[in-house]
């Protein structure tokens, strides 16, 4: 009897202090101290974020049989203590969240801790991530294809709250026969006005208002190709769009992969209306390529990207390509009869042997960022082209600081103008990863990250690209189904309206050997 | 008393024989599929494994799962990837197969039917699907839905006969989410039997079930729980090979599952009883004897030959490549392409390319840009150091045909050349996730992480040195006119080079060939190529002068076989058509012989 007792006495006592042991979140042992902050992937030290982001997922990069990591609010006495085997760190949402809501404005710190050997413990200088007062739009809309060639496969484009890591398809091209989809567009950041554009055997340009979809043909008669890159007046009554018949080389030197250019490109302006074409704002001056349009918030400036073009006995070839350089001009407009002014040049890029694209103008009206590139009108191929920033009430210009060696393109702002999203290829070189960086200032960018994922290695093994990513204020509502039936609704031809000049303009250079691509693979 | 123990005795010894005749008619069957697919149809376990990849990876599977028959698909990609192995991939089909037809037996007996008539019964559709296999676009996927196809309705008989056919309703959705479209099949099948066997309380009413129940799944699937096209729901992973032959198969195989339980309906009366032995023994000797002669006629000696070269040059078996190709030189375009690409990777181009053939001119050294083609258009540009386009033909094959083994290991290498190892690293980490090809893709991890070894390994480093300079355009659509862009870019490039001369020499400009001959010396050669010596001959037959040999001479073996061919040729003349066959003999590996006749 009395061995019994001890018997059951003992196995409890062990079975507890087991049971202790696990309850226990510190790692022990002897601490070193590590001058240097842990490699850690993604690279999350000294970012800014929003409070409203889902948790930083990350893994640890350096050797142990154990790591600890304790995040702390510098406001409040929150904290959160992890332990992981492997380094693969994943934050409760729940817990992230009350954490960083008590850090606005302040700072969170990552301790990292890494067991190596029996009783040594590396303790690594602690990580700090800013966490600013301004939320960020809480969800993100994005294209997913693979950053290829002429040919395509499965294209979707997907939201994905940021809040948390939910996502959802809002068109997959398997139920829309594989056709094309990209070019998603919103109205000030608003999820329930946009559209999109589908080439192929249900093409058109589907435009989603609430829960109504309409599909349109948006070229008409007096256009040599259909419309391609869209921007919404703040109105929501006009689409500006270029107009482009675009073409595109591959490079045989391995520094570079491929060139888009546009064999002709003009703008045009839709009115939802009316539906009607009502032309676009050609100078008339001679021939000239325009793309990339985009609105002043008050919708009464029309800015865009623009080259003129010198006489060219060549073929296509790379050093013609070369000399293509793009301006940032404007234009105002009326929007009571539907005109333009004057042309002026807001950037003068050619002087500086560069090329303008993707101008975006923050929804505050202070800063205009776009990217610029050596040459060219297709900046995600190459890797040069960086991120710029005009401040447009003091015509102040920078090269951000916020750039890579690699690409870092395709931007667009929240509705709150304080947080950017951008394409960046500084991950593997190849496919873009969407990097959300903080704005407050022109002398205040907050260092960018990478969308979090609940799986930190989700980027190592993805091979497709994030195209396009878009800040929205909420949720879009349609389903890829919602689309599917829309592809079989009747096409609403636009008509021509006033259109002031002929076909959009046609560059001089010589027609051009390469195929026409299939509009597929735009970035 | 002595009655009873001889006729138990004869009993047992019937059953024995019986069991005896059955083992060794299915141990027959699966030894003649073995056979067949070990040493004849091995190609197509060839080309089947490098079709797609099954990765071990939650993704992989996810991808599976989220549709009706992905699981079916899952499981045929799973076995199929131990083809790689001919000895296991011949056992899986030949197991597979005998399975079937041993099910069958099972379904038969159950109806008393004799041994012999059930192993006739079942031979038929096991041949059908023997014969489907034959075409290399029938996956195993399709032989997996079959099986479940016949498991499925024994299990469902099974029910029935202890009146729980409704559980057969109850479990027809889940069937559907395993096998796809197959269901369908199953559903005529039962269908067929609840009619000809059910109770008459039940009769009509399993099949007027289950017709609604496929409807709503249908429904259900498309609105609510899968996003696929509408299409798909109703025919994935049915197969979609646009060939007569084999939908007429597919079609009677498919009838046939159907209409089992019609057959199974079937008496003989015992009339026939003394005949029915004979009538049986000839019938399965038939149907034995007409598979073997439709294997045997279907059986597609140039798609075999192509996918024998195909092999050697994705194993990088230059030379055994080369002497099949001289042996059995396939008659197929990609085949031809595949010998030319083999030389130019052993440096033989010039020396060998007429010893294969040649039918398609300038058509076999490079391949159209076209879908058709993605799978074997970067082995050219790979071979002459055009590694940036290369890489892109891989990719473009990946997109579009998903991911291959050659098409991920093309990406690892020119990702490698080209110094963009974080690319390289992701490919690798694919091919990890693979049974088969995982050893090669630790290998090339090694190039990841010391950067330096990429330069130790002889085919990567030649590819390197062979890559252009300057930089230019792609020409898509006349592919041939990057090769002067690349010699200019990078002079050195010798196979470059030798496309260049093998172009004019399919195009019979000798001239241009003999006018590059000069250059020789100065990019290395210590000798002129064979067919280059031949062109010489040929110019000096023509203009009594020998071109420019750049310092370098003719051999006299060439001279002598100039000389032995002239005079043949000459002694032929009348009569060119007899002319060809004489000379091909002797001379059907020369220039010459190309230049006059081809």
């Amino acid at each position: 009897m009395n061995i019994k007792i001890s018997l059951v006495t003992i196995i409890c006592f062990i079975f507890s202090l087991f049971v202790l042991e696990s309850c226990r979140n510190d790692l022990q042992g002897n601490i070193r101290i590590i001058n240097l902050q842990p490699k850690i992937e993604p690279d999350y030290a000294d970012v800014t974020i929003p409070s409203n982001i889902a948790p930083l997922n990350f893994i640890i990069k350096e050797s142990g049989n154990e790591y600890q990591v304790i995040l702390k609010s510098g406001l409040s006495d929150s904290q959160i203590s992890l332990r992981s085997k492997d380094g693969v760190i994943q934050f409760p949402e729940k817990s992230w969240k009350k954490l960083i809501g008590e850090s606005k404005g302040d700072k969170i710190t990552i301790q990292v801790l890494s067991s190596i050997g029996k009783d040594s413990i590396n303790q690594y200088e602690p990580i700090s991530i800013s966490v600013a007062n301004d939320p960020i739009d809480p969800y993100l809309a994005y294209r997913l294809i693979s950053p290829g060639y002429y040919s395509w496969s499965d294209i979707k484009i997907e939201q994905r709250s940021l809040e948390n890591f939910d996502k959802e398809s809002v068109i997959e091209n398997q139920i829309i026969e594989k056709n094309c989809v990209n070019c998603h567009s919103f109205n000030q950041n608003n999820p329930d006005q946009f559209l999109v554009h589908i080439r192929g055997s249900k093409g058109g340009t589907y435009f989603v208002d609430n829960d109504k979809i309409t599909k349109t043909d948006l070229k008409t008669d007096k256009m040599t190709s259909g419309a391609t890159y869209p921007y919404w007046h703040p109105g929501g009554r006009f689409v500006a769009f270029s107009s482009n018949q675009v073409r595109q080389s591959f490079y045989a030197h391995y520094s570079k992969s491929i060139e888009v250019y546009d064999q002709s490109s003009s703008l045009i302006v839709y009115d939802i209306q009316k539906n009607e074409i009502v032309g676009g704002p050609k100078d008339g001056s001679g021939e000239s390529l325009q793309t990339f349009p985009t609105w002043s918030p008050d919708g009464k400036t029309l800015y865009y990207c623009e080259a003129h073009l010198k006489d060219s006995a060549s073929q296509w070839e790379i050093n013609d390509i070369k000399k293509i350089h793009y301006n940032l001009v404007k234009k105002s407009f009326n929007e009571t009869d539907v005109t333009f002014g004057k042309t002026e040049t807001v950037v003068n890029a050619i002087e500086m042997q560069k090329s303008v694209s993707f101008p975006r103008i923050s929804p505050d009206g202070k800063f205009l960022i776009f990217t610029l590139a050596d040459y060219g009108t297709f900046p995600i191929w190459h890797k040069e082209a960086d991120l710029y920033m005009l401040d447009l009430e003091n015509q102040r210009l920078k090269k951000m600081e916020l750039n890579s060696n690699e690409t870092d393109s395709y931007h667009s702002w929240s509705s709150n103008s304080k947080w950017l999203v951008f394409s960046s290829k500084r991950l593997d070189g190849r496919s873009t990863r969407p990097f959300i960086a903080y704005i407050n200032s022109w002398d205040q960018i907050g260092k960018p990250f990478v969308l979090p994922q609940d799986n930190p290695a989700y980027y190592d093994n993805l091979l497709l690209s994030y195209n396009i990513p878009e800040l929205i204020k909420g949720k879009i509502k349609m389903t890829p189904r919602d689309f599917e039936a829309a592809t079989k609704y009747t096409t609403i031809q636009a008509k021509s309206g006033k259109y002031e000049n002929d076909l959009p303009g046609k560059a001089k250079l010589p027609k051009n050997n390469q195929p026409e691509i299939p509009n597929s693979i735009h970035e | 008393m002595n009655d009873l123990i001889t006729k138990t005795n004869r009993t047992i010894r019937t059953k024995i024989t019986g069991i005896i005749n059955n083992f060794s008619l299915l141990l027959l069957f699966f030894l003649s599929v073995f056979g067949y697919f070990f040493w004849f149809g091995n190609y197509i376990l060839f080309f089947q494994e490098n079709q797609s990849l099954f990765l071990y990876s939650g993704r992989y599977f996810h991808d599976f799962l989220i549709k009706p028959g992905g699981i079916t698909v899952l499981s045929g990609k799973f076995l199929t990837q131990f083809y790689s192995n001919e000895l296991a991939g011949s056992v899986i089909l030949a197991t597979i197969f005998a399975t079937l037809f041993y099910l069958f037996t099972r379904l038969f007996k159950n109806r008393k039917f004799s041994s012999s008539l059930s192993l006739l019964l079942s031979l038929i559709p096991s041949c059908l699907l023997v014969l489907m296999q034959t075409h290399y676009y029938h996956f195993m996927e399709v032989n997996l839905g079959y099986l479940s196809v016949i498991l499925f309705l024994i299990f469902s008989i099974y029910l029935s006969k202890r009146n729980a056919g409704f559980i057969v309703l109850i479990l027809f959705p889940l069937y559907y989410y395993l096998t796809g479209a197959f269901a369908w099949i199953f559903a005529g099948a039962y269908i067929a039997y609840s009619v000809f066997f059910e109770n008459k309380k039940y009769k009509y009413l399993h099949s007027f079930l289950l017709i609604p129940i496929s409807a709503l799944i249908v429904f259900i699937s498309e609105n609510l729980l899968f996003l696929q096209p509408y299409n798909l729901l109703f025919s994935y992973p049915l197969p979609a090979i646009n060939d007569s032959t084999y939908r007429i198969l597919f079609y009677l195989l498919s009838g046939y599952f159907v209409l089992t339980p019609l057959i199974s309906k079937f008496k003989f009366t015992s009339k026939s009883q003394t005949v029915r032995p004979l009538f049986i023994t000839i019938a399965s000797v038939l149907v034995l004897l007409l598979t073997g002669y439709l294997l045997y006629t279907t059986y597609n000696i140039q798609t075999s030959r192509v996918l024998k070269t195909e092999k050697y040059v994705f194993e990088q078996k230059w030379n055994e490549a080369i002497r099949f190709n001289e042996k059995k030189s396939p008659e197929n375009l990609i085949g031809q392409y595949f010998y030319n690409v083999a030389l130019s990777e052993t440096d033989q181009l010039c020396d060998k390319l007429f010893y294969g053939r040649q039918d398609f001119k300038v058509g076999s050294l490079i391949l159209p840009w076209g879908n058709e083609h993605l799978g074997f258009g970067s082995y050219f540009y790979y071979a002459i150091g055009l590694v940036n386009e290369a890489q892109r033909w891989a990719y473009e094959d990946m997109v579009v045909n998903g991911q291959r083994p050659e098409n991920l290991k093309m990406l690892v290498k020119t990702n490698l050349i080209d110094g963009n190892c974080r690319m390289a690293k992701k490919y690798i980490g694919i091919l990890k996730k693979t049974l088969y090809h995982k050893a090669w893709a630790v290998d090339y991890e090694k190039m990841v992480e010391d950067t330096t070894l990429i330069n130790n390994n002889a085919e990567l480093k030649q590819k390197r040195l062979s890559m252009p300079k300057g930089d230019f355009f792609i020409h898509v659509n006349s592919a041939q006119d990057n090769i002067p862009h690349l010699i200019e870019s990078n002079p050195n490039n010798r196979r470059a080079f030798e496309y260049k001369i093998a172009w004019m020499m399919l195009s019979k400009d000798e001239e241009g060939v003999v006018n590059q001959i000069k250059n020789l010396k100065t990019l290395g050669y210590s000798r002129i190529p064979r067919h280059m010596e031949e062109a010489a001959m040929i110019y000096y037959n023509g203009k009594g002068v020998l071109p420019d040999l750049g310092g370098l001479i003719i051999s006299n073996e060439t001279f002598l076989r100039f000389d032995q061919y002239v005079a043949a040729f000459k002694s032929n003349r009348q009569n060119m058509a007899l002319a060809k066959e004489r000379l091909r003999a002797r001379f059907g590996n020369t220039f010459m012989f190309y230049y006059h006749f081809k």
